[in-house]
């Protein structure tokens, strides 16, 4: 039958089926695009951040605790209505720009952006060359180019842009209250305010080392065990370890004790707090007069107020009566 | 003594080895070269399983991972769960690759791009073969006297697909070498022409199917292992091993073109080298411990010396390619846009950029902290981004490639042709649309996905018709095929790959996520799911312990029960979180890891992934297309020699 159809109607058919069924397509996704709902904004946002203790994954995808905690704190972000930028801006804060999947259209890394650019515009001119020359060939050559060089700018000036943003204030968080004089909180309190606040390691530290001083060795060992495996800057990570390599010889386990002083010592060599107790750990408790000595050389004792000055010197001699052979004539406080 | 043996092994293949090097135009050398190396790599290859199964512990490689308690199948691979013997295995699949090759293309004396090139594969495989006896010895002895052994990472332990995802990969990587070797000594020996890409193309196409099923495996590993809810993460060592490939599938277009119109020749030798390069690159990045990453083999001595090798390579290559590049500039010039040439160049052009991003965005954080010690991470938004458009731009190209003829070419005539496939394409999307889906991506993507589809179907349909006789439709079908193999092959893997980009849409565009803590014998529902935890289990093996949540799914009228679980191996201080996933028959997939686990309840992260099932069947098709071409090649050439033989036969019949 259909051969019996003249030509000129199939085709008319056919045109409209297609346009028909163009306008069903072109209508499904218009309609999605604009009652895209807001969507998962916690996962979009936790997806573009670095899971900061794993290897290459994103908050959004990764089981751990430190990702899970970020998560919380992120929740936390988009109900007190921080923008996207501004919750990456916290962590790029903390973490440095490494914490974002995503690299910032800005500064060098524009760069990152730009090449791939470059290369598919070089790439459409140097297939258009392959053409035979001709009028048409020109044009598509000079089309491509500009819209290449159009797109390029437009992605150098925006990343100029926004290359210092404006210092937006993010609003608060509600669990960040901390303006009263430690000294006046109670180490119950304290610890109230750090389990509300289960990431943040320089309260956490503050509270271990409170329990340091008073002797309570178990409680003070509970929380640097526990902040040495929270997401952390290097600084906080340095304390971290240093505190909790003190702590843990002080229980009793100098050797492992001395691997999280001389983990500490990786991130930061000239520590010195680190360096006193390292030299400690070994010269009590391994027993090693000659490696607490080089230790304690390396200790820059410029600036030292009176009383370390002396803690010092007093330790320095009583290595080098052992070293010597003699029995130490005194003994020394074991804080710096 | 075992290590004593190996060495003795290794220094009389060492020395026989370098016979390959020689350029002595004697057949027998050439082909006595390759198989003592050969037989050597696979002696201490086969030395190292015995050493294994035998608990030797007082070999390093052993000690470090192997255990006593590993079954029969882990232990046998644990052979590549290490730096050491991985990097053996790798050289004796170069030395089988090397042998095979020396086969045929020592036959004759005055073949010298193929003595060359075996000559190139030679320097390629003593250098390999010099890693393993010298840098990296795989028979090193430990003084430790030790009862047993570290074991394996357990990783590698849980899933057989890992035990086969390795070599299968190697499979692929090392297969280039056999395109590259050709390009090489075609360029040392001056050779113009597309002789040598002819002479390659079915080793091309073998690597370039090896590399497709691995990398499909890998992320089917990582999806049902690893417990981050993925298959693919933009992992250094994984777009180490999707560079080649991109490159590599661009070079097996590019090589169509230039066999049969001459077109672009210094683009497809610039293509089959960087494919290799790119493979050392790979291995660099995998072997020296410059990245983290789960693949990685840190703390390697290795990575200086690969380095170095991948810098002369580098330099030689290049070095060869521009002096040479008056042999390979200029085919004819491309007639129109449209022609079948104008599609391979937009793939091309397509691939290629897709390298150029993976490449920049998997180097950059290297180079850069390198350089000024910025750390900068660049991850799955910034590829995301990319390869989104660059799929929807190959797709377009795959369609526009597989109707439009050589040389000149109109829209109309595209047009006419691609008319009934649009319109196939738009009914499905157009259904989908009627059906309730509103998420752009995907809808876009299945409308592709039609167009792809409805014109291999189309083409076969045509094909079969132009070719039907008395024989009848199946005949006529299989004779359509066997005329053209790479075609058809190619038909089959670009249907694959609209399958696997639809599964990616509809998978990551209507995926629901959620994260729910269960008590023991509550329910919740979450991510279109209903969820029971049953109880808590506790379970143990030779290797590790595992505590885990039984859980019944429940998705419509269907159920399924999971066990998402830690597994405690003693080597480890972490437990592992081993997912469980289950596939609905309507093809949703129900992902469970085990997020928390304590006496009060399971912390579940919870994921209904909408299709995900399609990435792993357009992956496999795409496999098959590979291997469809491979066949249809070997039918065809079957067939032609059957008719030269009736040729050859006939005048003895008229005498």
């Amino acid at each position: 039958m259909n051969t019996v159809r003249p030509m000129r109607v199939r085709t008319a058919l056919s045109r409209i089926a297609t346009i028909a069924l163009l306008a069903v397509v072109i209508w499904g996704v218009v309609a999605g695009v604009m009652h895209r709902e807001a969507g998962d904004r916690l996962y979009e946002v936790t997806s573009r951040i670095r899971c900061p203790l794993c290897q290459g994954e994103s908050v959004a995808e990764s089981p751990s605790a430190s990702a899970q905690d970020i998560t919380n704190q992120v929740r936390q972000q988009i109900e007190a209505s921080w923008t996207d930028r501004q919750i990456e801006q916290f962590y790029v804060d903390r973490y440095g720009s490494w914490i974002l999947l995503d690299p910032p259209r800005t500064g060098g890394q524009l760069l990152l952006w730009a090449i791939p650019l470059v290369a598919v515009t070089g790439g459409v001119i140097a297939v258009v060359s392959l053409l035979e020359p001709s009028k048409r060939r020109t044009r598509l050559t000079a089309a491509s180019a500009a819209l290449g060089t159009v797109t390029l700018g437009t992605m150098v000036v925006l990343g100029v842009l926004q290359r210092d943003p404006p210092p937006q204030a993010a609003p608060p968080l509600t669990t960040v209250t901390e303006t009263r004089d430690l000294a006046e909180v109670g180490n119950d309190e304290m610890e109230a305010v750090v389990a509300e606040n289960p990431t943040v390691v320089g309260m956490r530290l503050a509270l271990a080392q409170r329990y340091l001083d008073a002797g309570d060795l178990d409680n003070a060992y509970r929380h640097t065990t526990t902040a040495i495996d929270l997401p952390a800057t290097d600084q906080e990570y340095e304390r971290s370890l240093r505190l909790h390599g003190w702590i843990t010889a002080l229980r009793g386990a100098p050797d492992s004790g001395a691997g999280y002083l001389r983990a500490a010592l990786a991130l930061s060599p000239d520590d010195r707090d680190a360096l006193w107790y390292l030299a400690r750990v070994q010269f009590s408790g391994l027993g090693d007069p000659a490696a607490a000595r080089a230790v304690l050389d390396k200790i820059d004792t410029t600036g030292m107020t009176e009383a370390q000055r002396g803690q010092f010197d007093q330790f320095s001699a009583m290595i080098d009566d052992a070293l010597a052979g003699t029995e130490p004539s005194t003994t020394v406080a074991v804080q710096p | 003594m075992l290590a004593g043996a190996g060495t003795v092994a290794f220094g009389w293949r060492a020395l026989r080895a370098n016979a390959g090097d020689e350029l002595r135009p004697s057949a027998g050398w050439l082909r006595r070269g390759p198989a003592v190396m050969l037989a050597g790599t696979v002696a201490a290859f086969a030395l190292l399983e015995v050493a294994l199964f035998t608990d030797n512990f007082s070999v390093q490689f052993v000690a470090e991972h192997h255990r006593r308690a590993t079954g029969t199948l882990y232990t046998a691979t644990s052979a590549w769960a290490g730096l050491e013997g991985s990097l053996l295995l790798w050289t004796t699949i170069i030395a089988l690759y090397l042998f095979i090759v020396s086969r045929r293309a020592g036959r004759d004396v005055d073949d010298r791009v193929g003595i060359g090139a075996v000559a190139t594969m030679s320097v390629i495989a003593t250098f390999f073969v010099g890693l393993v006896l010298i840098v990296s010895p795989t028979f090193a002895t430990t003084p430790a006297r030790l009862a047993d052994g570290n074991g394996a990472n357990p990783l590698l332990q849980d899933n057989v697909l890992m035990a086969i995802h390795p070599p299968l990969l190697y499979l692929g990587y090392v297969g280039f070498m056999v395109p590259f070797s050709f390009a090489v000594s075609a360029l040392i020996v001056r050779e113009q022409g597309p002789a040598w890409v002819l002479r390659t193309q079915r080793w091309a196409l073998i690597a370039w199917t090896f590399l497709t099923v691995g990398i499909v495996i890998g992320g089917l590993w990582s999806y049902e292992v690893l417990g981050w809810g993925g298959y693919w993460a933009w992992d250094p060592v994984e777009n180490a091993s999707f560079l080649p490939w991109l490159v590599g599938t661009a070079f097996l277009h590019s090589a169509v073109m230039h066999a049969r119109r001459g077109m672009l020749p210094a683009w497809s030798v610039g293509l089959v080298l960087s494919t290799f390069l790119f493979t050392l690159l790979g291995t660099f990045l995998a072997r020296s411990g410059v990245i983290a990453s789960v693949h990685a083999f840190s703390g390697s001595s290795l990575g200086p010396v690969l380095l170095v090798f991948l810098l002369v390579v580098t330099a030689a290559v290049t070095w060869l390619f521009v002096t040479r590049l008056n042999l390979v500039s200029r085919g004819p010039r491309l007639a129109s846009l449209f022609s079948g040439e104008g599609a391979f160049l937009l793939n091309n052009l397509l691939l290629t950029f897709f390298a150029v991003v993976v490449l920049v965005g998997t180097i950059s954080p290297i180079v850069l902290e390198a350089i000024n010690g910025d750390r900068i991470a660049v991850g799955r938004p910034f590829f995301d981004v990319w390869a989104v458009w660059i799929s929807l731009g190959l797709m377009l190209a795959m369609v526009i490639g597989a109707v439009s003829p050589y040389r000149r070419a109109t829209l109309r005539e595209l047009w006419t042709r691609l008319r009934l496939p649009t319109q196939f394409g738009l009914a499905f999307a157009a259904v989908l649309v009627a059906g309730g889906l509103r998420h752009p991506f995907v809808i876009i993507v299945a409308a592709l996905f039609g167009l792809v589809f409805g014109t291999a179907v189309g083409e076969l349909v045509l094909a079969t018709k132009a070719r039907t006789d008395s024989r009848g439709r199946l005949v006529a079908g299989l004779a359509a095929l066997r005329a053209r193999p790479g075609f058809w092959g190619g038909q089959l893997a670009h249907v694959g790959l609209a399958i696997v980009a639809l599964g990616i849409a509809t998978s990551s565009g209507l995926a629901e996520r959620a994260t729910i803590t269960l008590e023991p014998g509550a329910s919740a529902s979450a991510a279109g799911l209903e969820l029971t935890y049953i109880r808590p289990t506790v379970g143990r093996t030779s290797s590790y312990t595992a505590q885990g949540a039984q859980i019944r799914v429940r998705r419509g009228d269907e159920f399924a029960i999971l066990e998402p679980a830690f597994h405690q191996y003693p080597n480890l201080r972490q437990p592992i979180g081993v997912p469980a996933v289950w596939t609905t028959s309507r093809g949703s997939d129900a992902y469970l890891a085990l997020a928390g686990l304590d006496s009060s309840g399971a912390t579940l992260r919870v994921i209904r992934y909408p299709l995900l099932i399609l990435i792993w069947i357009g992956g496999f098709t795409m496999t098959a297309g590979g291997a469809l071409g491979l066949l249809l090649r070997w039918w065809r050439a079957r067939a032609d020699r059957s008719i030269a033989l009736v040729i050859d036969d006939s005048p003895a019949v008229h005498a």
